[in-house]
């Protein structure tokens, strides 16, 4: 009878790891693809595949012939998720704030089955109304007048000529990311002791020196919502694309077209199979993002992790 | 009125009205995709949804018949692959907490979550499509079973956490076996919260549209060629039609992100009304 038994717990234990162990090497195959399929392209360019602006596709294998350098992908990719993170943190405070302090309860349950709703919005919705609306929007009503009267500032010293920029595409994710970062900060906001707040409102406070208060108590949970976004940000890919211009650009101005990493694989990884190493440095565009995802996410969860009370 | 109140006051109003901003867009664009998508569906009828898209020089646009068989079909093959995988790999977490392939499980479903779709496409690509010479719907559907897995492995793990506790030792004192407790018992008490789990991945699979360019790829000749054929879905089609010049295709897309909208809105309810209902 124990023989059979300790059986049917080994039966029992295979079963369930046999999955568990599936769902890890599938990761695991991710990463060493990554990894193992960017190698070729280093050991041709070397560090240059990150460090050089230029993207040449040609049949004559790099360095000579093609070159395929990802520096104005990556540049990309942090402008439109700086911008990002910058405008979905005003969003995010602003929600938080009003949600957990101004609203009466009903408005309060509206905003939270609206921000649900927005967190799972097919991502490829809100490009093609970026596309469609907010990028002429943009164009027509933000970035021309920026253009106009601040021009003398880097960042806004080019005239824009459509609405396809890695602006329209910072505004866009900031929109995409709210949710998600609204969800972290409200998380630590309703964490904070009801002794404190009561504490507080005895004191005399107003309602901004008492929300000063409680967002000072959670700055950690803000900087994480901010790192954590910025991952998100960062792994968007059709909305982007549909949004971003699509041109291999660099420089400190925002308003014009770009690739970012992403939105080069889904662009180009279709052809890249004809020419010699092109697949290669899209997996070496993957291997970045790779690794900036890793980095913002641990800190990030290293940040959330020291909100305690 | 002071300093202070000033401050309040300016601060209360910019809040408000900040908050107003930030999810007024998604009204916005449920309105938009609305009024350009309904018309191209009242246009054509029934045929939208049963046709297969017409050449661009043709007086009617046709049809989204291929996303729709596409979706359809890899949606409810990465459901089989994904949901069964998931929720074994859940129930061995929970069963046993502190052996190492939990921690290393917990830790792959967190990156999963977090990782670029689009690399998922290209790890299918290289592991699928490669090796089979051809862009398939197989692909398709393994690429989002990968999606999946995560949103169903946490959302699984989180119910079967819930069940409480004296009901699974009860289960043990009459004598019941670590199979029989897991199958009649945990999975029974949190069947609602697994429900929930595959719903929400269905959400993410029916939308997801980058790892499906380089394996499912889109295929519009004819509604649905099989498992081993390249195969259309409602967000490539999206994707890809409206970045073309044109006037048929682009309505195509404007009809089909209806559809998808309408798809996504109805799933979500659904999913809405599970959570109000999981009570023990």
């Amino acid at each position: 009878m124990k023989a059979r038994r300790s059986f049917h717990d080994i039966l029992v234990f295979y079963t369930l790891a046999l999955p568990a162990f599936i769902i890890i090497l599938i990761l695991a195959s991710l990463l060493l693809s990554q990894l193992g399929l960017s190698i070729p392209i280093f050991s041709v360019q070397g560090l240059g595949t990150y460090m050089k602006t230029v993207w040449k596709p040609m049949y004559e294998p790099p360095p000579h012939g093609a070159y395929y350098g990802l520096l104005p992908a990556i540049w990309g990719t942090l402008v439109s998720s700086v911008i990002a993170v910058l405008l979905a943190l005003m969003f995010t405070i602003s929600l938080v704030v009003f949600m957990e302090e101004i609203a009466p309860k009903h408005v309060k349950e509206a905003f939270s089955t609206i921000i649900d709703l927005m967190a799972g919005l097919p991502t490829v919705l809100y490009g093609i109304w970026g596309l469609a609306f907010l990028g002429p929007l943009l164009y027509k009503n933000v970035m021309n007048s920026i253009y106009t009267y601040f021009n003398f500032i880097p960042m806004f010293s080019c005239e824009p000529l459509s609405g396809a920029t890695v602006f329209t595409a910072g505004v866009l994710l900031s929109i995409m990311i709210t949710p998600f970062t609204v969800a972290l900060v409200q998380e630590s906001y309703r964490s904070i002791p009801y002794t404190y707040k009561e504490a507080a409102w005895s004191l005399g406070m107003t309602r901004y020196e008492y929300v000063k208060l409680n967002l000072s108590m959670i700055t950690p949970s803000i900087v994480s919502a901010i790192l954590l976004g910025f991952g998100r940000a960062s792994s968007e890919t059709a909305a982007v694309t549909l949004v971003v211009g699509n041109a291999m650009n660099i420089g400190t101005c925002i308003f014009v077209p770009a690739y970012t990493i992403s939105s080069l694989i889904a662009n180009q990884f279709a052809e890249a199979q004809d020419f010699p190493y092109m697949l290669n440095a899209l997996f070496a565009g993957g291997l970045i993002l790779l690794v900036i995802g890793l980095i913002v996410n641990t800190l990030g969860v290293f940040m959330l992790r020291r909100v305690r009370f | 009125m002071d300093v202070r109140t000033l401050k309040d006051r300016v601060f209360t109003v910019v809040v408000v009205l900040v908050a107003f901003m930030a999810i007024l867009p998604v009204f916005h664009i449920i309105a938009y995709i609305t009024w350009k998508g309904l018309p191209v569906i009242l246009d054509n009828g029934i045929s939208f949804f049963i046709e297969i898209p017409a050449p661009v020089v043709a007086e009617r646009p046709g049809g989204i018949a291929p996303a729709i068989a596409g979706t359809l079909f890899m949606t409810l093959t990465a459901t089989i692959i994904a949901v069964p995988l998931a929720t074994l790999a859940a129930i061995f977490s929970v069963e046993f907490p502190n052996h190492v392939l939990t921690r290393a499980v917990r830790v792959t479903s967190r990156s999963l979550l977090e990782i670029a779709t689009i690399l998922i496409g290209m790890l299918v690509f290289i592991l699928v499509v490669l090796p089979l010479g051809r862009f398939t719907a197989l692909a398709g559907a393994l690429a989002l079973a990968i999606v999946m897995i995560p949103y169903v492995y946490t959302y699984v793990e989180l119910a079967l956490l819930s069940v409480p506790k004296t009901y699974i030792e009860a289960a043990y004192a009459i004598g019941m076996r670590r199979a029989q407790v897991i199958f009649y018992v945990t999975l029974r008490i949190a069947r609602r919260g697994i429900a929930r789990g595959a719903t929400i991945a269905i959400t993410k699979a029916i939308g997801e549209t980058a790892p499906l360019l380089f394996t499912a790829f889109g295929a519009r000749s004819i509604i649905f060629g099989g498992l081993l054929e390249p195969a259309d879905a409602l967000p490539l089609m999206i994707f890809q039609f409206i970045q073309t010049p044109y006037d048929n295709w682009r309505a195509l897309a404007w009809g089909g992100a209806f559809t998808l909208l309408i798809l996504y809105i109805t799933v979500f309810v659904f999913a809405r009304v599970m959570v109000k209902e999981v009570k023990y």
